[in-house]
């Protein structure tokens, strides 16, 4: 039988070293197929904005998997990472079709002038896959804001933390997220 | 130096923690603290926090990252009537698309939000689409109309919204170098929309540049109003509304205090945006100071830090782009703001919502008033600031006076009218000011119905006057001419015994420039001493009507030193004699005014020293007039002293000096006035119950029947005239008062006769303290006499009614209500007595108490008067418990009356009679 969600969190929260991978997998295959599910539901495709995808996900799971699903704020802490590894994977492909030459700028990110640079993306990702070996939480607060678009006040209640706390944590990670990319900067 | 390593961060990583959560100014005090311990972990501390600082400037990461487009988006798609155009814009809260109708029927494009949240709970999409159309009933040309409200058959909701093709507020201003005035309208069409808003119960809760577009017509549009509010309402956290731009601000510069401590979202809530927002507008600046702002900064600074004043914040950021972009430099632009504009901001601004403009309308009145020059609500009402924008607004409205001119200036032979003077024009201007000021205005005022005409002249008049005082320079002589033109246009705008419109605040606003002005050139030169000096007086005279006292008293003293100071250095010329003379006078009055009887009488005496001195040279009508104003005040004040006799004295004399006046001037109604105050003051002297007195009612009556014979002819000849009916009303009560001890029947009607005269005249017009204090008097004789009539019922209600009316009186006044306060022991010595005789002891003991205890606190100086009120008090009870045969206590109030009385020479009439009648009271116990 192919184990639940709630089972893998489980696992994974006991410390099962097999687990964490698992679970990313598995939420990464069900989050692709809900993004891709929406969209044909949908009939055209706007952009799917990750905390919509996020919501609609804990919604459908809970459902599936029942009173043992974990809360939203567990759910949500494991899902923004996954979030990022599929919008990182997104922003790779983009690169690697532009690198080819032969894409068509066509897509809602690259007609928004807002739009954080794919490049600039993978070397955040990166920085964040180091800052998570030194300090999981900042990391964290960095998928759910960033990534995922979560406010302070929804990353709060999900961590049952104050906001101001939130912030600071937030602050304090993106000080090392630009210390890390910009390499050049000695201390 | 390494780079970040990870042990690195883990020992930086909480002293990150601790710098982070403090405020910026504690935070560099900490690091310096720390220094001391690890001054090499500081310097690292020091160069991230700078770093921080940076990061948060450039918003780093504060953008989300490329939307999570699966599949590239597919313009062309439609979503209810409308087909998707293209992308225009994408936040944390949704994606926005250009669209336009799918069917053909209008060719309007619109914008079609995506929210990004799923209605979850059943029956959710309905109210969404629900409260979506309620929000589409707004309607104003300065909201961006909501146009439809629907949900995707996934769930997705959306809003189909008018299409604003236009840029933020801030940029649009800036970009057009807008002036602050500019910036106000444009900003005054933003409130008319949310005051619309508000009036339909919407709130917008999300008011910020963003929201706020202008198009290329420079038609200002909100966007999103409600819409916080409906996503809210699906159970996401009101703090949520905060960030919900997550591509925009991401941190809540324009939140309320009441929205990041979860207070109730209001009205108010907008209302200190739209402050938020005016400042930005005005300043450059945020209220939080210049960025960047850390979350835990900002939120400290909504809640906590009152912002700088918006004219500080332009000077202090000696921001040059900034103040050009309003068409000014950084001191102009300090300039400009200070003042209303920084009262208007900071009211928009306060932390209490209590303590904002009431409404969106109320700021947006106030603003309106900046603009057309008008005193602004917020402001305190102070007469400086009345009068400038009084002088203000007539700057502007030259043209309408001009035509009202244009006569005069025919006759003058000077075709100018600009206010500006050119050199080549000045002596012109001077004449047509002086000519204005001094002679046409007078003239004007005896012509009925001419208030118009008169209101246009000060005005006019004062425009001159401030072009000329502009540029008079060093010549001493036209400064004095500009002073006296001051004090003339004064005269005419409020000078309450003069031709005037009323407006007492004007007035005084020119009485202080000219006061300003005579001061410097008499400092100059001691030949305008005499100018300063009569001008004081005039100024004392004022401002005695606006009930400062204590200024008052001080401008006389002012006047009288001036006199003295020229006396000294040679002999007042005849002109400054009448002036001297009034000066000391007034000053008397003033004292008077203030309850110092001795002081009053002698600066009266000295008033009438001089009068008779000048009377023995020239035998004036002027100067016997002064005379006869000495000794009536002159006699007053010996009444309050208790030296009756030369009371009585003086008022003959005032008498017969007034009979000789009436000779020249047989149908002068103040002589009239004053002959029947002396018959008032003479009956007073003679019996009164308040003041000193003879005793004696049968003297008494004669006179108070003369002034009563006086006042009524007064009436008669002038029916409108307020003052006779007043006179009347009083002299009906004295007429009772010295009635009551012979006819007491007689007297309660007359009392009654008053009581109704006072009844008419409130009610007839505004009521004043004069009316309803004299009236409170009436009811006392009315009591009096019912009490000796035995009439005890009658008596109990008068005195119940006279209670009622004299106590908010004598409270009004507080602690400088003396007179206020003898009135309301007489009102108590009443009840008391009354309610004794009605064998209700306890009641009567009460108030006879109560009697003794205001007594008691009233100022207990060396001052005759305000002996008397305790005495009565004293009287009263000892009164009382003898009648009880409550011995002891009756001896202790006879012995303390007494003992009250011996602090006076016995060489006094009336301090003798008094002492007499406490050893009879004492006697009489044994």
């Amino acid at each position: 039988m192919e184990p639940t969600l709630s089972s893998l969190i489980d696992a994974a929260e006991r410390g099962d070293l097999l687990a964490p991978d698992a679970l990313f997998s598995a939420l990464y295959s069900d989050l692709h197929r809900l993004a891709k599910r929406q969209l044909a539901r949908r009939g055209f495709a706007v952009s799917l904005g990750a905390t919509t995808l996020l919501h609609q996900a804990y919604i459908e799971m809970a459902a599936r998997d029942g009173a043992s699903f974990p809360d939203r704020g567990r759910f949500m802490a494991y899902a923004a990472r996954v979030m990022r590894g599929l919008i990182i994977d997104y922003a790779r492909s983009r690169q690697a079709q532009k690198r080819g030459g032969q894409f068509e700028i066509t897509s809602v990110a690259t007609d928004l002038e807002n739009a954080a640079d794919d490049r600039e993306l993978l070397r955040i990702s990166d920085a964040l896959n180091e800052l998570s070996k030194v300090e999981p939480s900042l990391a964290e607060i960095v998928d759910l804001k960033f990534f995922c678009g979560f406010t302070f006040a929804e990353i709060a209640a999900m961590k049952e933390i104050s906001e101001r706390t939130v912030q600071r944590q937030w602050e304090k990670a993106r000080i090392y997220l630009h210390r890390t990319i910009r390499s050049d900067l000695k201390i | 130096m390494s780079t970040l390593n990870p042990e690195r961060w883990r020992e930086i990583s909480p002293l990150l923690d601790r710098a982070l959560s403090l405020s910026e100014i504690e935070r560099s005090a900490w690091v310096e603290s720390f220094r001391s311990e690890r001054p090499e972990l500081a310097d690292v501390l020091e160069i991230l926090l700078e770093e921080h600082r940076a990061l948060a400037e450039e918003r780093f990461l504060e953008r989300l990252p490329a939307p999570t487009a699966i599949e590239s988006s597919q313009a062309g798609q439609t979503v209810g009537a409308y087909r998707l155009m293209s992308p225009i814009g994408q936040g944390g809260m949704g994606s926005v698309w250009l669209a336009e109708r799918s069917d053909g029927r209008f060719e309007r494009r619109v914008a079609v939000k995506f929210l990004h949240f799923t209605l979850a709970a059943s029956g959710s999409a309905e109210r969404f689409k629900r409260e979506g159309k309620i929000l589409g009933q707004l309607q104003h040309p300065h909201i961006a109309e909501l146009i439809d409200a629907g949900v995707t058959p996934s769930g997705e909701p959306y809003l189909v919204l008018e299409h604003v093709d236009g840029e933020a507020i801030d940029q649009y201003c800036d970009q057009r170098e807008l002036t602050v005035e500019a910036r106000i309208s444009l900003f005054l069409d933003v409130i008319n929309a949310v005051a619309h808003a508000h009036a339909n119960l919407v709130v917008h809760r999300d008011i910020k540049p963003s929201n706020l577009l202008v198009r290329k017509d420079g038609q200002a549009k909100l966007l999103d109003f409600g819409i916080a509010k409906l996503l809210a309402s699906d159970g996401n956290a009101g703090s949520a509304t905060l960030s919900l731009e997550g591509g925009g601000a991401l941190t809540p510069l324009f939140a309320a205090p009441e929205q990041v401590t979860d207070g109730g979202i209001t009205t108010a809530t907008d209302v200190y945006a739209l402050g938020v927002l005016l400042y930005v507008l005005l300043t450059g600046q945020h209220p939080a100071g210049p960025g960047p702002h850390s979350p835990a900064d900002l939120v400290k600074a909504i809640t906590e830090t009152e912002p700088p004043l918006a004219s500080q914040a332009a000077a202090s950021a000696g921001d040059i782009a900034s103040a050009a972009k309003r068409g000014a430099t950084p001191e102009k632009l300090s300039r400009r703001l200070r003042g209303d504009l920084d009262t208007i901001v900071a009211k928009a601004l306060k932390k209490k919502t209590q303590e904002r403009y009431a409404s969106a309308t109320a700021f947006g009145d106030d603003l309106r008033r900046y603009l057309s020059h008008e005193p602004i609500a917020a402001r305190r009402d102070t007469v400086a600031y009345r009068a400038l924008k009084f002088a203000r607004r007539n700057r502007l409205s030259t043209s309408a006076t001009a035509f009202a001119l244009a006569a005069i200036f025919a006759v003058s032979g000077i075709a100018i009218y600009q206010a500006r003077v050119s050199q080549r024009r000045f002596q012109d201007v001077r004449k047509l000011a002086h000519t204005f000021v001094f002679d046409l205005h007078d003239e004007v005022a005896k012509l009925e119905g001419s208030t118009k005409s008169r209101e246009m002249m000060v005005q006019t008049g004062l425009q001159y006057l401030d072009d000329l005082a502009q540029n008079a320079g060093s010549d001493l002589d036209l400064q004095r001419e500009i002073a006296g033109g001051y004090a003339k246009i004064g005269d005419a705008q409020g000078y309450p015994t003069k031709a005037n419109l009323g407006r007492i605040a004007d007035a005084l606003a020119s009485y202080r420039k000219a006061d300003e002005i005579y001061e410097r050139i008499a400092s100059r030169n001691t030949a305008y001493l005499p100018d300063l000096a009569q001008f004081y007086l005039n100024y004392a005279g004022l401002v005695r009507f606006t009930d400062d006292r204590t200024r008052a008293r001080a401008l006389s003293e002012l006047a009288v030193k001036t006199f003295d100071r020229i006396h000294s250095q040679h002999a007042l010329s005849g002109k400054l004699e009448i002036p001297y003379t009034q000066a000391w006078c007034t000053l008397g009055d003033l004292d008077e005014d203030a309850g110092h009887y001795t002081q009053a009488w002698k600066e009266f005496s000295r008033c009438g020293e001089l009068a008779r001195a000048r009377l023995d040279g020239t035998k004036d009508q002027e100067t016997t007039s002064w005379l006869s104003q000495a000794d009536e005040r002159i006699a007053t004040a010996a009444q309050e002293l208790g030296l009756l006799e030369q009371a009585l004295r003086l008022l003959d004399e005032d008498e017969s000096l007034l009979n000789e006046l009436l000779v020249g001037e047989p149908h002068n109604p103040q002589l009239h006035r004053r002959l029947a105050l002396v018959y008032d003051y003479r009956a007073e002297v003679y019996y009164s119950d308040l003041s000193p007195s003879l005793g004696d009612p049968f003297h008494a009556l004669k006179n108070a029947q003369l002034y009563l014979q006086a006042a009524e002819a007064r009436v008669r000849n002038d029916p409108s005239n307020t003052s006779a009916h007043f006179s009347r009303a009083v002299a009906t009560y004295w007429v009772s008062f010295s009635l009551r001890e012979s006819d007491a029947n007689a007297a309660i009607k007359l009392a009654r006769d008053s009581v109704r005269m006072f009844d008419q005249m409130i009610a007839q017009g505004k009521p004043n303290y004069l009316l309803t204090s004299r009236r409170v008097r009436a009811f006392i004789r009315l009591g009096e006499a019912q009490l000796r009539a035995h009439r005890l019922e009658e008596a109990a209600s008068t005195a119940e009614v006279a209670l009622s009316a004299e106590r908010p009186i004598a409270a009004g006044f507080g602690a400088e209500g003396d007179d206020e306060r003898s009135e309301l022991v007489q009102v108590l010595i009443l009840a008391g007595r009354t309610e004794s005789a009605m064998g209700r002891y306890e009641r009567a003991e009460g108030f006879l108490q109560e009697a003794l205890t205001k007594a008691k606190q009233i100022a207990q100086s060396e001052e005759l008067m305000n002996a008397i009120p305790l005495a009565n008090a004293n009287q009263a009870l000892g009164t009382f418990y003898a009648s009880r045969h409550q011995t002891r206590q009756a001896r202790e109030h006879y012995e303390e009356l007494s003992r009250l009385w011996q602090r006076f020479p016995s060489s006094n009439q009336y301090v003798k009679l008094q002492q007499s009648v406490s050893e009879h009271l004492l006697a009489s116990l044994h």
